[in-house]
């Protein structure tokens, strides 16, 4: 059987920053917070399927700021993770029409861990639509695009990958793509908001 | 290419950092200058973002699906749940408290604190009757002056009931128990005679005390039952279940 590693807080931090070890870091996350932010969600009028969506959220905005470098630290990375958890399942609620009053008379008397980081949870139908319009480009065009500006492969790489005559056709190719999302975004003003407020902070 | 395709890549170069000093100081100039140049800036700036989130997304749904299989399901607890859980965890908080109490007293119960808690001094105005001359042993009781009366007790020949019950309380009061129990236990078989009658329910509670104190448990058991299961006994109110208790517990330690 295979020793499931574990972290420390600073490692955690600085392996997503340095974007190594990904999955396995991910991995420990969900083993030492999935239950306990999974329970508060589903003792709060949440399903199963809502507490898994939101954790994955939650995972997705955690790592995007530590790697934005806007998790200054200040609070250990359990407190954070359950603090971007409750901000966005009452969110969710309240969205819903169903916020709890006790919640929210318990909200006033908390202290954020980091007051604003509840924006970069995105709702679930901006997430579906954000996957509808990357799937809209074609899967070359996706391909292009995560490769390079996510798991930042070169072009030459991706030249290998994709069998095009030489780095600068998969370079046009690339901007053509990228224009071509620009485009479908800006059609979608919610969407587009929320990367506004993801990528301004 | 024409000059919004042109554009475009300048743009995404300028994003991607590849641009050369000279190019990049110049497009920089444009930028200042036109809004439409910096709105498509922009534009791409935030694809470039959704597409790292999108990235960044697929890569943590990946790993959640690996961990769904690896993390048990969490159990959504019921309103019937919590109030069982609360419930219980209420009956173990007043468990342990009422555990931690008992447990507190069984180890610091003692002979003394047992009986220093039931006992009282006689007080001698009850049995006297008006009009009646004060006897020696009377007086030195009423002046608390034990040793004078343990004294007169034995100079005097014939002690009546009453003045031996005081020769008792004063050899108690000395705290010389074991002449105490002896004085009470003379008394008990003097039950027949003229004037024994009125103080034998004093001699019985006392004398149950003095065997608690002088660790005669069971002695001391067989008095208190006695007195505790007679309403009519003058010390019946006196002689508790908690006292018996006690006494019971003492005998186990």
């Amino acid at each position: 059987m295979e020793a499931v590693k574990t972290f420390s807080d600073a490692e955690l931090v600085a392996n997503l920053r340095s974007g190594k070890r990904m999955d396995e870091c991910i991995g420990a996350i969900y083993r030492d917070y999935f239950d306990s932010l999974s329970w508060y969600v589903m003792n709060n009028s949440g399903s199963r399927q809502d507490a898994e969506d939101l954790f994955q959220e939650v995972v997705v905005s955690f790592i995007d700021l530590v790697q934005k470098d806007k998790f200054r630290g200040d609070s250990s990375v359990k407190t954070f993770l359950f603090s971007l958890n409750r901000h966005g399942w009452l969110n969710e609620l309240k969205r819903r029409g169903r916020a709890l009053a006790r919640e929210e008379k318990f909200e006033k008397g908390q202290e954020r861990a980091d007051p604003g980081a509840e924006a970069y949870i995105t709702r679930r139908e901006e997430r579906n639509r954000l996957v509808e319009l990357i799937g809209k480009l074609g899967e070359t065009c996706k391909k292009i695009l995560v490769w390079f500006y996510y798991e930042e492969r070169s072009i030459a790489d991706i030249l290998k990958s994709l069998h095009y005559e030489n780095e600068q056709v998969v370079r046009n190719k690339k901007s053509k793509c990228l224009k071509q999302l620009a485009v479908l975004i800006n059609q979608n003003p919610a969407l587009k908001q929320t990367l506004k407020n993801i990528l301004n902070g | 290419m024409d000059n919004s395709t042109r554009d475009t890549e300048l743009l995404v170069r300028y994003l991607d950092n590849e641009l050369a000093a000279g190019e990049k100081s110049a497009l920089e100039q444009r930028l200042e200058e036109s809004a439409a140049l910096r709105e498509e800036l922009e534009s791409l700036r935030l694809a470039r973002e959704a597409v790292r989130r999108f990235g960044l997304s697929r890569q943590v749904k990946t790993v959640h699906e690996q961990m769904k299989k690896e993390l048990r399901p969490v159990r959504k607890m019921t309103r019937g749940r919590k109030f069982a859980r609360y419930s219980l965890a209420v009956a173990a908080s007043l468990l342990i408290v009422v555990i931690g109490v008992l447990g507190y007293n069984f180890y610091t119960l003692s002979p003394a604190r047992v009986y220093a808690s039931n006992f009282r001094s006689y007080e001698l105005a009850t049995m006297r009757d008006p009009g009646a001359p004060s006897t020696p042993i009377e007086t030195a009781y009423r002046e608390r002056d034990f040793q004078k009366l343990v004294r007169a007790g034995k100079d005097e020949k014939s002690l009546s009931p009453r003045e031996q019950f005081l020769v008792a309380m004063a050899h108690t009061e000395l705290k010389n128990y074991s002449a105490a129990i002896d004085e009470f236990k003379k008394l008990t078989a003097r039950g027949g005679e003229s004037g024994a009658a009125a103080v034998m329910p004093e001699t019985e509670y006392y004398l149950a005390l003095v065997y608690v104190r002088n660790k005669d448990y069971d002695l001391a058991l067989e008095l208190l039952h006695k007195i505790h299961d007679d309403p009519s006994h003058p010390y019946h109110a006196r002689v508790s279940g908690k006292l018996i208790r006690q006494v019971k517990m003492l005998k186990w330690r």
